[in-house]
């Protein structure tokens, strides 16, 4: 399929890209171009004019300072596999940017343009969501920073306002005695279309026992979905089968109104949250063990 | 992903047949220096763009091109109603009332499915026609929209042609045998409810494309394009153009994949060819996927009613009988030959005899449906894996011990089918074993108890299947006894060139099989010259090389029909050289032998006169010619396949010349709690007759399987109610992938044919196993759990989910019924 005929912009700093996002008429920013460029090739929406940010060197750093990742909206999946200080500090975030399509696709496609695409299959926002990372947005007012709670809104939706970039996303480091996992239910083979993901974060206490813990499930709803009721009672326990199956006994699906479509049913996917949620907290649980078996 | 192959040589090795030797087409290939349909430039090109129906079903009220027309670039516009004036509907194979379908290039009044080309753009750049597709307003009248087979045959349903009367395209009862006489010798019959083969496509890499110029010289139309049967289409597009056939020039190069889906093209090919002639401009034109996807050939969906199988005690299955629903898609096309092309494998590798089908093919608001992989067959072979299984399943008997004690024995072969269909060879039994044997059988056995508990569970499966090549196109008569067509064949060229090269051409069209190696290996091994010397000229070109009726590279016959040719020419050519040698040098021709590129007495090898000497005599040196010879060194050869038209009352004869088999085992292990299928193992055994080379052979099953698995586990072409279709684009079609194919296990064995000219089989179809097997090994979990019948073809998770999870309470579409009579 073809491209409709469009204006193209490259500007050459972030603050140039902000300024040509709030002057000229109907322009979108392009990352990596792997969800936008299909989005403009089904001519069902989008912009008149590209700005395209994949050349900004400013975007595509990986810093690590007072305990926190920051990572440029900018950086792709290829650079965070590859990152010495993400598989350091947090390398749950390579081993998802691994898991993503081929690697044409991991060569273009960012970390930014995956958060603000925000498709419910994206592999980015539930394990943003459950190592609890901020969102650096850059408007012509200035500089603000939200969490990924607040970041993620509806489908396809992200608190960004128009005009505003998203330029930075920082994530703490992991700690010792904490545990990351990413568990997806793919319906097209191998990380193809992940209809349901269980994410999960834990951090234990000296005494093993659960001291912290962020569980998300998408795939269920309009955003990526904490599930707080589980994660309380997860609190103080050491996580075994007793502890988890008492736990999810709290997980309540019957407000939400999941995706219903080709690819899975809302019933079937209803029913797979907690499955994989759950899954995704026995993982994150056996590598923050790790830390003890040393 | 490689894996063992446990050949077991039984016929005698020649110096080059037989041989893996590396693929001629290779390098080409590999360095990106092949020539496709796309690759074409042709001066002063344009540009065509399909707009194509949103909607599945709807009237078409107005099309306004006019501002279309004014857009930068647009050179013309191309609508129904200016088609209707062009065009004769093409022809339809079924007789009337189904034949009363008006098939044209581009939608007239109707449009029948989503995706059908309703206006064609022709433009300077392909861009141009595209946003000038933006500017037509056509205004729809939206109809009501059938889409499932069954929904057709209601007397409510909307009629895609009205003037059919019906949405029948094709109905007949097919009886062999008695069924009836079966059930009441029977100690059990055992009834299913409906099961249902599900709609999928091969994906082709290379979308459709041609380029297509018309020279107002001559009359003649020239396609460079990758359709792989173009008389097929010549057939079809001559009548509809009012022109003679022989003014369509067809030019195909390589292929990028094909597996009968580019059959059907010339709906596209004529679109271009009208807009050729109109502009007299070369006209350009590449689908993209989701046109492919949308609008290019799907393969046939079919439900089976009703099934009811009479069986003794003891596993021994007496017959068959089930009503058939095939849902062809808006315009049968190709159809409805698939109506016929299943009772090729009637009873499939068992030895039932009583078989009663009534088949009915319907049109519905779907894309059209064409030749897919393992085509029509391969549905009703799943349907007969199914019956195994499931009687196994409801009479608690062993899968592999009812397959064995119902398979057709390797003594019996040749074997006459139910309805005259003669098995040439084979060894079921020995295939299952091997099969068993590399998937470590009781190993999973064993394994599959230990996991219960687990939230694992572990299914074995086996898929045995036959991959029928060779066509006898008698066939078609058993739809239509008005069609003029029987028997099948190819014809091939052997020449030696000016300075004594090799020189082989075939009107096949390969995507992907290796017809140059194969075809040099069997002439290397009759001329005495390594395949490295033998330059093959693949693709079919109807002004410039040999070519049949039946040309092309479709349903798995290329080493029986094209290599039966290029052995026949070459036989021909040999003859011709050892004539002349023996000429030159006084000599008998008896006593000439063809060593390294040159002629010798036998024994003597200085007497050896190279081709290039030979090639003189005849091309630049004649008056030197032997005297009382009259050789050309040019040789042509069309094998003809022994058939005989086929018997359409009682729809009985000899449909296929060659019966590949295939027997497959899986292990999948099922998560209990998602319905999440892995395959553990995988193995194919095939018994393709004598192979030509075997790793082409094994890469075909490694392809096929790869296909299979992807359709029993993640392919499926779904379409909502009003006929949308909802997997138009790769995000939503998920194609198999190689992550998602496991290591395949491979093992042949050699049964050579008694009929083909060299021993082998036509195969590279490989006849579904891989959904057979998945099934099966499904259905060897639900033994564990539910009990459910796996009824569908397409099992992704959520269904294996809800079969895991079927109440005992619930309907499960089967019941056993004791025979006290
Ligand atoms: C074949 C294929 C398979 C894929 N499979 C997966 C998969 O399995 N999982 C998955 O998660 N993704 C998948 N993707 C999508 C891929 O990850 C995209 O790269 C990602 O969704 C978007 O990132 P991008 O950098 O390409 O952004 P773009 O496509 O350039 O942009 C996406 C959207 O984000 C906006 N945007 C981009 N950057 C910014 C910014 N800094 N500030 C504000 N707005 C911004 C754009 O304006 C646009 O609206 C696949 C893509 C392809 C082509």
């Amino acid at each position: 399929m073809l491209l409709p005929e469009l204006e193209y912009v490259r500007p050459s700093s972030v603050t140039e890209a902000v300024g040509l996002l709030n002057s000229l008429p109907d322009a979108g920013l392009l990352a990596g171009g792997q969800s936008l460029i299909n989005v403009l090739k089904m001519r069902i929406g989008g912009y008149r004019t590209l700005i395209d940010i994949s050349g900004l060197a400013e975007l595509a750093v990986i810093d690590h300072a007072q305990g926190h990742l920051r990572i440029g909206a900018g950086v792709t999946y290829d650079q965070l596999i590859h990152s010495a200080a993400v598989s350091l500090y947090r390398p749950i975030l390579s081993e998802v940017a691994a898991r993503i399509a081929d690697q044409q696709v991991r060569n273009r496609g960012t970390i930014g343009g995956n958060c603000c695409y925000n498709d419910p299959t994206c592999h980015f926002p539930p394990i943003l969501s459950a190592v609890g990372a901020s969102f650096e947005i850059l408007g012509t007012e200035g500089r603000r920073t939200v969490s990924a709670d607040e970041f993620f809104v509806s489908y396809y939706q992200t608190a960004l306002n128009p005009g505003e970039m998203l330029v930075a996303i920082e994530v703490p480091e992991a700690r010792p005695r904490s545990g990351d996992a990413f568990v997806p239910l793919s319906v097209g083979g191998t990380d193809v279309l992940n209809v349901v993901t269980g994410a999960a974060s834990v951090l234990l206490a000296e005494d093993g026992s659960i001291r912290d813990a962020r569980i998300v499930v998408s795939g269920v709803a309009e955003r990526p979905l904490r599930i707080a009721a589980v994660e309380q009672a997860l609190l103080g326990t050491r996580g075994d089968g007793d502890a988890l199956d008492a736990a999810f006994r709290l997980w309540d699906g019957n407000q939400l109104t999941p995706p219903d479509d080709v690819h899975a049913s809302g019933e079937y996917r209803l029913a797979m949250a907690p499955v994989f949620a759950r899954r995704a907290v026995e993982e994150a649980l056996v590598k923050a063990r790790r830390d003890f078996d040393e | 992903m490689s894996g063992t192959t446990v050949t077991t040589q039984q016929t005698a090795r020649t110096q080059w047949s037989g041989q893996s030797i590396p693929r001629k087409e290779d390098e080409r290939l590999v360095k990106g220096q092949g020539r496709f349909a796309d690759d074409i430039r042709r001066h002063n090109e344009a540009y065509v763009y399909l707009l194509r129906s949103p909607y599945g079903h709807a009237r078409i009220r107005r099309v306004d091109v006019r501002a279309a027309q004014e857009a930068p670039g647009v050179i013309m516009t191309l609508t129904g109603d200016e088609v209707r004036e062009i065009q004769k509907p093409f022809m339809e194979i079924a007789p009337p009332p189904g034949g009363y379908i008006e098939d044209y290039c581009l939608a007239v009044d109707k449009v029948r499915f989503m995706g059908e080309p309703v206006v064609a753009i022709l433009a300077e750049t392909a861009e141009q026609a595209r946003d000038a597709a933006d500017l037509v307003d056509i205004e729809y009248e939206p109809l009501d929209a059938v889409v499932t087979g069954e929904d057709a045959l209601k007397d409510t349903a909307p009629l895609l042609h009205g003037k059919v009367g019906s949405n029948v395209v094709w109905h007949g009862l097919y009886d062999w045998g008695s069924v009836e006489e079966a059930k009441r010798q029977a100690d059990k019959i055992v009834k299913i409810d409906r099961l249902h083969f599900h709609r999928f496509t091969s994906t082709p890499i290379e979308c459709n494309a041609a380029v297509v110029e018309y020279y107002p010289g001559s009359g003649e139309y020239t396609f460079w394009c990758n359709n792989t049967m173009p008389q097929f289409a010549a057939m079809f597009m001559g009548p509809a153009l009012g022109i003679p056939t022989d003014r369509l020039h067809f030019v195909t190069q390589d292929i990028g994949g094909s597996f009968g889906n580019k059959i059907t093209t010339y709906v596209y090919l004529t679109i271009c060819a009208i807009l050729a002639k109109k502009s007299g401009r070369p006209v350009h034109w590449t689908e993209y996927r989701t046109d492919h996807i949308l609008g290019g050939s799907h393969g046939n969906e079919r439900t089976f009613l009703d099934i009811e199988v009479p069986v003794l005690n003891d596993g021994t299955i007496l017959g068959l009988s089930a009503r058939a629903i095939d849902d062809c898609g808006a315009y049968p096309r190709y159809e409805p030959l698939g109506s016929v092309i299943w009772s090729q494998v009637v009873p499939g590798v068992y030895r039932f005899r009583n078989v009663r089908i009534d088949y009915t093919q319907v049109v519905t608001n779907k894309c059209p449906v064409g030749p897919n992989r393992g085509y029509s067959r391969l549905q009703h072979m799943w349907m007969l894996e199914r019956v195994i299984d499931i009687v196994a399943h409801e009479l608690n008997l062993d899968p592999v011990e009812i397959r064995k004690k119902n398979y057709i024995k390797p003594d019996e072969m040749p074997y006459e089918t139910p309805n005259g269909c003669v098995y040439d060879s084979g060894d079921y039994p020995r295939c299952l074993d091997m099969a068993l044997k590399l998937i470590n059988y009781d190993y999973w056995r064993q394994r599959q108890a230990e996991v219960r508990g687990t939230g694992k569970l572990i299914g074995i499966g086996i898929g045995s299947t036959l991959d029928s090549g060779t066509n006898n196109f008698g066939q078609a008569r058993i739809i239509n006894p008005e069609l003029p067509f029987s028997g099948n064949g190819e014809v091939a060229n052997v020449k030696l060139d000016l300075y004594g090269e090799v020189v082989v051409t075939i009107g096949t069209t390969p995507q992907g099989q290796g017809h140059e190696t194969t075809a040099a290996q069997v002439v290397s091994d009759i001329l005495g010259v390594s395949p490295d010397r033998v330059r093959v000229l693949i693709g079919h070109d109807n002004a410039r090389n040999v070519y049949t009726g039946f040309s092309g590279t479709y349903a798995s016959q290329f080493a029986v029909t094209g290599l039966g040719a290029v052995q026949g020419a070459a036989q021909k050519l040999k003859r011709e050289i050892q004539q002349l040698a023996a000429g030159m040098m006084g000599s008998d021709p008896e006593e000439i032998e063809l060593v390294d590129g040159t002629a010798r007495v036998v024994g003597r090898p200085d007497t050896a006169i190279p081709f290039i000497g030979l090639a003189n005599v005849v091309f630049a040196n004649n008056a030197t010619m032997p005297e009382g010879l009259d050789v050309s060194l040019n040789c042509t050869y069309t094998y003809r396949p022994p058939f005989k038209v086929p018997d359409v009352e009682r729809k009985f004869g000899n449909l296929t010349l060659t019966y590949a088999t295939q027997i497959h085992a899986c292990v999948v292990e099922v998560d209990e709690a998602t319905g999440e299928t892995k395959i553990l193992d995988y193995a194919a055994v095939d018994d393709s007759g004598r192979l030509i080379h075997p790793q082409i052979v094994e890469g075909q099953v490694h392809g096929a399987a790869g296909l299979g698995i992807g359709a029993a586990l993640y392919e499926t072409l779904e379409y909502d109610a009003e006929g949308q279709m909802l997997t138009p684009n790769f995000y939503a079609y998920k194609a198999v992938t190689a992550l998602d194919v496991p290591m395949i296990k491979t093992a042949a064995i050699e049964s050579p044919s008694p009929f083909s000219p060299n021993g082998a089989k036509g195969m590279g179809e490989g006849g579904g196993a891989p959904l057979h097997a998945i099934c099966s090994a499904l259905q060897d979990v639900m033994r564990q759990t539910s009990r459910a019948i796996v009824h569908d073809s397409f099992n992704p998770s959520e269904r294996v989910y809800r079969l895991l999870r079927q109440q005992p309470s619930a309907r499960r579409g089967v019941e056993v019924i004791s025979n006290r009579s």
